[in-house]
């Protein structure tokens, strides 16, 4: 009792940030991956000082957010604002899809693998996408839209963009100049944002929500993500040379590159595989098929474990531009416009067997 | 805190089946005053014995346990799609060391049924990933097949035999002499009262001269008797060598295989309504299918 005691006066005494310490950088040996910024987007979070607010001051900045976004709740399995007086939906008018039209992509987080039985008995492996509370901020037509960064490419020309944010947040951590990119759209802040490029025809105003009766089942859909990062590897891991025996009388050449070159060229190829910083990468992949949609919680279950990322890591999902895995039936645009409570809880494809059908029987061939 | 320690260990000591034990003594809360826990007591309920009693029955309901992986949404999903599946055939209570009847349907014989009986080695994985292996010496000739527990070709799961074993994997099963794991094909159930315990079985197994197929000596095996006499000399040194005794104290250890018992306990309360009518509803079933065969017809 007597250390409790002694414990808890130590606590109630106030905590002192005041100290000042001289951090020594010495020369690293290899430079990390810089975070870099694109030129379109401020910097998200401010630089947060201990305000000693009082519990009451703490209150009354909770009081501020809720009166102007509403209150926190769970919608879809994701936590947001329930910002009813910001969001004005215009009317949108359905327009048809020519084959070649790009539409908007959706932000998306990888949250683990699942395992799906087809009705012919094989076992498919699927990883589960769910949409993560996505409304559209802003359009810009084409001819506003000049990107610095890849100007001359002709991908660009007569292409607007849309900006989509994902995950609502308390306001308080975010800078005033990002906070600014929100301000006519009707949308409450969010912790990330994405630009898709997009069709002129695919334009989409500020405040409609996207949700994942964007994509159909059956459909192919290309996933962007970033690799895990594995910090500097040797070239064994990190291509897959073979390295040396293990036995033998070999000394210290168990996982070495060997030659890196000829003598008649005496220089070193460009491009030469060798060891560096592996992973922390952009990387696609396409033509993955949607098995299962769940419109209560956002989900989509998507072929193949292979998506970049770990489980909880944010990807960005568009329509596949393989020509040979076009849907043949044309698309909504710009996005789905019905109804949507009307829709089923889960719609899968006409090959899966679902959990709660009889279990599979084999019948003769005739 | 040292009171607490000293029962944990008591406590696991004891338990037989610690495979899925998966179940800490320990809050995940932190430590409280004196005062504040006798305060807390009185709030907060512990949860019922027939909830964390269902660890035992109902292992694959509770995720795995590292926290990287995991996803709140993803794994309500995964146990209502388990809840559906149960809803077709009947999963019953099984232990490592029951013997099981499994029926299922083959595609490379259309139209027909395959059946297999054996001893089940043992149980891995949670979710709909969870799976077990069965094992039975037939013509002299040791067989093992994998399923997967929630695999939809599966027509029916029969219990022969309900009962546990001393350890929790049976894989030595392979080395030892094949009387083990020898079983009847046409075997007819063993009924046991219900409600009542368990029974373990405590047979120890001889084992066959090397080789082996892996290193048994050093797994600390209980159904196993003394390896001490296939040793040599080398082994019975590097047996020593690699031993750790003290890896039952380390309690990060635990923690991290394990998920909490306030976890636990709303898992189960979830399932617990629907799991116990999805059960009544395969007993009336049972009955209804018994009633009909039990009456032949008189003639003359």
């Amino acid at each position: 009792m007597l250390l409790s005691r002694a414990f808890k006066s130590l606590l109630n005494q106030p905590v002192i940030n005041d100290i000042r310490y001289t951090q020594v950088c010495f020369h690293r040996f290899r430079s990390v991956p810089k975070l870099r910024i694109p030129e379109w987007r401020f910097r998200v979070e401010r630089k947060i000082k201990d305000d000693n607010l009082t519990s009451e001051n703490q209150k009354f900045i909770k009081e501020v957010v809720e009166r102007d976004f509403g209150k926190q709740v769970i919608h879809k399995g994701v936590e947001t604002y329930e910002s009813k007086t910001l969001l004005k939906v215009p009317e949108i008018e359905p327009k048809t899809w020519k084959k070649g039209t790009i539409r908007c992509g959706v932000i998306a987080k990888k949250l683990g693998h699942y395992p799906l039985w087809k009705k012919d008995g094989t076992r498919i492996c699927t990883t589960v996408l769910q949409i993560v509370d996505n409304h559209v901020i802003k359009y810009i037509p084409p001819n506003e839209f000049e990107p610095k960064e890849r100007r001359p490419l002709k991908k660009y020309d007569r292409k607007g963009c849309i900006l989509v944010g994902a995950e609502s947040v308390d306001p308080n951590i975010l800078t005033a100049n990002y906070m600014g990119m929100f301000k006519g759209s009707g949308v409450m802040p969010t912790k990330h944002i994405f630009r898709f490029v997009v069709d002129d025809v695919a334009a989409l105003p500020p405040g409609t929500p996207l949700n994942v009766s964007h994509f159909r089942v059956g459909d192919h859909v290309d996933v962007r993500g970033k690799t895990v990062h594995r910090g500097f590897q040797g070239v064994v891991k990190r291509w897959g040379f073979k390295g040396g025996p293990a036995t033998h009388g070999n000394t210290k050449t168990h996982r070495r590159p060997g030659s890196l070159s000829s003598g008649v060229k005496s220089r070193i190829w460009k491009g030469k595989k060798m060891p560096g910083d592996m992973g922390n990468s952009w990387r696609i992949l396409k033509g993955l098929k949607i098995w299962r949609i769940n419109t209560k919680t956002n989900t989509m279950w998507v072929s193949g474990y292979s998506i970049a990322g770990n489980p909880g890591d944010l990807v960005y999902v568009y329509d596949t531009i393989l020509p040979l895995r076009q849907p043949k039936e044309p698309l909504p645009l710009p996005t789905f416009l019905g109804d949507e409570s009307a829709l089923p809880e889960d719609i899968y494809e006409d090959s899966i067997h679902k959990f709660n059908e009889p279990s599979i029987i084999y019948e003769p061939e005739k | 805190m040292l009171r607490k320690i000293c029962k944990v260990n008591l406590i696991q000591n004891n338990l037989i089946n610690s495979q899925y034990v998966i179940f800490r003594h320990l809050s995940a809360k932190a430590e409280l005053n004196e005062a504040a826990e006798s305060q807390e007591k009185k709030k907060t309920k512990k949860p019922k014995k027939a909830l964390t009693d269902m660890r035992f029955k109902y292992p694959e309901f509770l995720p795995q346990p590292d926290n990287r992986l995991r996803n709140p949404v993803l794994e309500r999903i995964m146990r209502k799609d388990m809840l559906d599946r149960r809803t077709q055939i009947n999963i019953p209570e099984f232990y490592v060391g029951s013997i099981l009847k499994l029926t299922i349907s083959d595609p490379h014989s259309q139209g027909k049924t395959n059946s297999f009986v054996g001893i089940c080695i043992q149980r891995d994985r949670t979710g709909l990933y969870s799976k077990f292996a069965l094992r039975n010496v037939i013509d002299h000739q040791g067989i093992e097949v994998m399923y997967d527990l929630y695999d939809p070709a599966i027509l029916k799961i029969e219990v022969l035999k309900l009962e546990k074993r001393l350890d929790d994997k049976l894989i030595y099963l392979k080395d030892a002499l094949p009387e083990y794991s020898t079983i009847d094909v046409n075997m007819e159930p063993e009924i046991l009262a219900e409600g009542g315990n368990i029974p373990v079985n405590d047979t120890v197994v001889k084992m066959k001269p090397f080789p082996w197929m892996q290193k048994w000596e050093r797994q600390g095996l209980k159904g196993v008797e003394d390896l001490d006499k296939h040793l040599n000399l080398w082994r019975k040194q590097q047996k020593v060598k690699h031993d750790s005794p003290w890896d039952k104290y380390d309690l990060m250890k635990e923690y991290r295989k394990t998920i909490t018992e306030e976890e636990q306990s709303e898992i189960f309360s979830e399932i617990f309504n629907r799991i116990n009518k999805i059960n009544e509803q395969h007993k009336q079933k049972a009955k209804a299918a018994r009633r009909t065969i039990s009456k032949p017809q008189n003639i003359g």
